[in-house]
C-alpha cells in the first residue's frame, strides 16, 4: 500500500546516511507539499483552516523570503513520490476510512515539516515553517487549554492518591519515578532560569538545585536497580500509569500561552515539587526519602514566605531563608523524618501574631471557628498524606502546611482573647513575671484543650478562668497536672553528683507533659457519663455534696463513682507506664508519665513554703 | 475498514528502552533530558493505553546507553502503521522526538 512506501522513505531519512542529498530542501519541500494538498483534497473539502491549507501557506510565505540561500540536505524526492503513490490509490479508499487518513497524511506532513524547519538555517523562512507545524501539531496532538503547571500538579496529585491501593507494586514504582523525574527536570529548570533572571535568593536556590539533583540521583538509582516490572500490567496499574501519564503529558505539552515561569514554579513548589514525599514513599527508596524530606522543608519555606520568589529581581535580599542544612557530604540518607515532622517542624520566622487585640470577647460562633482552625492545623500536622484523617479528607495535602500554620494563628488568637487576665491575676503575686509566664501556659494548653462540643463555645474565657483558678488552688504546675494532697511529705530525691534539673521544664518535658495531658484527657473522655460527669465536677473543685446535689445523687454514691473513674483513668493509662519508672510514688490515680514532671516540681517546690493540708477547697 | 493492528508489544518495548533512556539521562537537566523525558511520557501513555497480556523484554536492554535505547526505539516507532496515527495519539510527536534525539546525541557523541 502507498503508505508503507511513505514509511519506508520517512525511515530513510534518519538511517541512509549515504542517503540522496538535494541541493535546495525548500524546494523540495515545496513538491511535496503540492502532493500532500492534492492528497488532502482528495479525501475531502478543505477549509482555510485545515491544518495542511495552512501548511501550504506557511511554505508559500518561506518560500518568498528574500535572500535566502539554499539549503542542501537529505532528499525528499522519495517521499514526495511514496506521497504520489498514496494519492493513486485513494480512489479504492472508502470514504469510511478517509478521516484515518487524513489523520496518517497530517502526521506525515507534520513529521516532514519538522524535518525541514530543523535543517533551514535561516531564521525567517523558519519563522515561516515553525507556523505550518505548529498548525499540524495543533491538528494531531490537539494541546488543551488547561496547560497550567498548577493543574497538571493537580492531577498528578489526584494520580498518585489513586495509587495507594496498590502503592507497593513494581509497576507504581517504576511509573512514579519516571515521572517524577519529568517534574524534577522541570523544576530545576525554571528555579535555573529564576536564578538567572534574579528573582528567587541565592542560597535557596542553590538549596532547592540540590536537592531536586540528590532526588534526582536516588530516583536513577531506584529505576536502574528496577528496570522493569517484568510481568504484565494489572487493570488497576494500568488505570494508574494512564492518570500518571496524563498529568505528565500535560506538563510538558506544548502549550497554547505560556504561562509565566515564576507561575509555573510557583505551582510545583506549592505541590511539594510534585509531591515529592509521596514519591519517595512509593519507590521505599531510603535516600529519596532523606532528599524528599530536605525539599519538602525547602517547599514549606516557600510557602511560609511565597515572597521569596518575585517577578523582577533582584529578589530582596532581608527574606533570605535559613538553610536547610543538608545531612551530608557523606551522602548517607539521614534518619528520614517523616512528612509530618517536616510540617510540625516547618520554619517559622517570626511567631505568629494574634490578630485580634488582647481582651476582645469572642461569640460561641467564633470561639468554634478558631477551635476548628486549631484542630485542622493539629491533625495537618501529623497526618500522613498516604492515609488521611477524616478531617482532612477532600483537603489537598499540599495545604496541610498552611492549615499547620493557621491552627497555629488560631490558638494565638484564642490566648490573646482572655491575655488579660493572666495579668490581672499575676499582678498581686509575689513574683508577678514568672507568674504570669506559668499562666501563659496554662491558658495556652487550655487553648489546646477547649473543646466546643462539649460545652457551650462562649464559655471559653471561663474555662480559661477555670483552669486558672484550679492550678493556683490544686497547686498545678504549668503543665496543668494537678499536684495531689499526699498523706505523707513527698520523697526528696538526692541527685548526688549530678547537676540538679533546672526549675524551667526543657521542651521535651514540656511536650511529654503535652502528650501526657492529652492521654489523660482522652482517658476522661472514654469515660462512661455516670463516672465522667461527677469527675469533671470535683475536677473543678467542687464538694461531693454540691456534686450530689447537681445530679441527684448521695454524697456516699458520688464518692464511689469517683474512686470508680480513678480506678478506671488508672487502668486505661497504664499502657503508658515505663517499666522501669524509679520515680518516687504518688497517688496512684495519676498517669507515672506525669510523675517525673511532678518530681521536677516538687524539688523547684522544696525551698519554698509547702501548701499546708487542709488549704484550698475541701472535697 | 481496513484493519491495522496496534502493535502492543512494539509499544511496550518502547515503553522498556524509553525508561531506560530516562533513568540513565536523569541527572542531566538539559534540553536533551527533557526530550527524552517527553518521549517517555508519550510512550508510557501508550503503553497504559495499550497493555500486552504478556510481559514484554527487550534482550541486551541492560547493557544499551541513551544513544543505542534512543535508536532502538525509534527504530520500533517507525515500524508502526501510519494508519494509526489517530489511534496512538502522540505517536507522530514521538517519532520526531527520537528522530531529534538522535540527530543530537549523534552529533555531541555523549553516552
Amino acid at each position: 500500500m502507498g503508505w508503507e512506501e511513505v514509511r519506508r522513505e520517512l525511515a530513510r531519512l534518519d538511517w541512509d546516511v549515504a542517503g540522496p542529498v538535494t541541493p535546495d530542501v525548500l524546494a523540495d519541500w515545496t513538491r511535496v507539499v503540492a502532493t500532500l494538498v492534492a492528497i488532502r483534497r482528495t479525501l475531502g473539502p478543505v477549509s482555510a483552516q485545515d491544518p495542511i491549507a495552512v501548511l501550504a501557506t506557511a511554505t508559500k510565505g518561506a518560500t518568498g523570503v528574500r535572500e535566502v540561500a539554499p539549503t542542501t540536505s537529505a532528499s525528499l524526492d522519495g517521499v514526495a513520490t511514496a506521497l504520489g503513490g498514496v494519492l493513486r490509490g485513494l480512489e479504492a479508499v472508502p470514504v469510511v476510512e478517509r478521516d484515518r487518513q487524513v489523520t496518517a497524511l497530517t502526521s506525515v506532513a507534520y513529521r516532514v515539516a519538522h524535518r525541514v524547519q530543523v535543517a533551514v538555517p535561516d531564521a525567517r523562512v523558519r519563522a515561516w515553517l515553525q507556523a505550518g507545524e505548529m498548525a499540524l501539531d495543533g491538528a494531531l496532538h490537539a494541546p488543551s487549554g488547561r496547560s497550567s503547571a498548577a493543574a497538571a500538579m493537580a492531577g498528578w496529585t489526584d494520580a498518585l492518591a489513586s495509587v495507594q491501593p496498590i502503592a507497593h507494586t513494581a509497576t507504581v514504582r517504576r511509573t512514579a519515578a519516571l515521572g517524577h523525574l519529568t517534574i524534577l527536570r522541570t523544576t530545576h529548570q525554571l528555579i535555573a532560569e529564576a536564578r538567572r533572571a534574579g528573582t528567587i535568593p541565592g542560597p535557596f536556590c542553590d538549596d532547592l538545585l540540590t536537592g531536586v539533583r540528590r532526588l534526582a540521583a536516588a530516583h536513577q538509582d531506584t529505576l536502574l536497580r528496577h528496570p522493569g516490572p517484568g510481568q504484565t500490567a494489572s487493570p488497576a496499574e494500568q488505570a494508574v500509569m494512564l492518570r500518571l501519564g496524563d498529568a505528565l503529558r500535560q506538563l510538558t505539552a506544548s502549550p497554547v500561552r505560556q504561562e509565566p515561569n515564576q507561575v509555573r514554579l510557583d505551582a510545583l513548589l506549592r505541590s511539594g515539587v510534585g509531591q515529592a514525599v509521596v514519591v519517595a514513599h512509593l519507590t521505599a527508596d531510603a535516600h529519596a526519602q532523606a532528599a524528599a524530606q530536605g525539599l519538602q522543608q525547602l517547599a514549606l519555606q516557600y510557602l511560609a514566605r511565597p515572597q521569596l520568589l518575585t517577578t523582577e529581581g533582584p529578589a530582596a535580599e532581608a527574606v533570605q531563608p535559613r538553610t536547610i542544612e543538608s545531612a551530608s557530604a557523606t551522602g548517607e540518607p539521614e534518619p528520614a523524618p517523616t512528612g509530618r515532622a517536616a510540617r510540625s517542624a516547618a520554619p517559622q520566622g517570626a511567631a505568629p501574631r494574634p490578630t485580634i487585640d488582647p481582651g476582645t470577647v469572642l461569640d460561641g460562633a467564633a470561639v468554634t471557628a478558631l477551635c476548628r482552625r486549631r484542630d485542622l492545623g493539629v491533625a495537618a500536622a501529623a497526618a500522613d498524606p498516604a492515609d488521611p484523617p477524616a478531617l482532612l479528607r477532600g483537603i489537598d495535602p499540599s495545604r496541610w502546611p498552611a492549615l499547620v500554620e493557621d491552627g497555629r494563628q488560631a490558638v494565638v488568637d484564642l490566648v490573646a482573647s482572655v491575655i488579660p487576665m493572666v495579668h490581672h491575676r499575676a499582678r498581686h503575686s509575689r513574683n508577678p513575671d514568672d507568674t504570669r509566664g506559668e499562666m501563659f501556659l496554662q491558658v495556652l494548653n487550655a487553648a489546646h484543650t477547649f473543646n466546643p462540643e462539649r460545652t457551650d463555645p462562649g464559655l471559653w474565657p471561663r474555662y480559661a478562668w477555670k483552669t486558672l483558678e484550679h492550678s493556683r488552688w490544686r497547686g498545678v504546675d504549668h503543665a496543668g497536672v494537678p499536684r495531689p494532697r499526699l498523706q505523707s511529705p513527698p520523697t526528696i530525691v538526692t541527685l548526688g553528683e549530678r547537676d540538679p534539673a533546672s526549675t524551667n521544664p526543657d521542651p521535651a518535658a514540656i511536650v511529654e507533659r503535652r502528650h501526657s495531658l492529652r492521654a489523660l484527657h482522652d482517658a476522661v473522655d472514654d469515660l462512661p457519663p455516670k463516672l465522667r460527669q461527677p469527675l469533671l465536677q470535683a475536677a473543678e473543685g467542687r464538694s461531693t455534696a454540691d456534686i450530689g446535689a447537681d445530679l441527684g445523687l448521695s454524697a456516699s454514691t458520688v464518692r464511689r463513682r469517683l474512686a470508680d473513674a480513678r480506678d478506671q483513668l488508672r487502668d486505661h493509662l497504664a499502657p503508658l507506664l515505663a517499666p522501669d519508672d524509679a520515680a518516687p510514688r504518688y497517688e496512684s490515680v495519676r498517669p507515672r508519665p506525669l510523675d517525673r514532671s511532678q518530681h521536677l516540681n516538687d524539688k523547684a517546690l522544696a525551698a519554698q513554703p509547702r501548701h499546708e493540708q487542709g488549704r484550698g477547697l475541701t472535697r | 475498514m481496513t484493519e491495522v493492528r496496534i502493535p502492543i508489544e512494539s509499544i511496550g518495548r518502547v515503553d522498556l528502552l524509553l525508561g531506560r533512556a530516562t533513568a540513565l539521562s536523569a541527572v542531566w537537566f538539559d534540553e536533551t533530558a527533557a526530550a527524552i523525558q517527553e518521549a517517555m511520557g508519550l510512550a508510557l501513555y501508550l503503553a497504559a493505553a495499550h497493555p500486552c497480556s504478556s510481559p514484554i523484554a527487550v534482550p541486551g536492554l541492560e547493557g544499551l546507553d541513551v544513544p543505542g535505547c534512543v535508536d532502538a526505539a525509534l527504530r520500533e516507532v517507525q515500524s508502526w502503521d501510519l494508519l494509526l496515527a489517530g489511534d496512538l495519539p502522540g505517536m507522530g510527536r514521538l517519532e520526531v522526538l527520537l528522530s531529534d534525539l538522535r540527530r543530537t546525541l549523534a552529533s555531541r557523541g555523549r553516552g
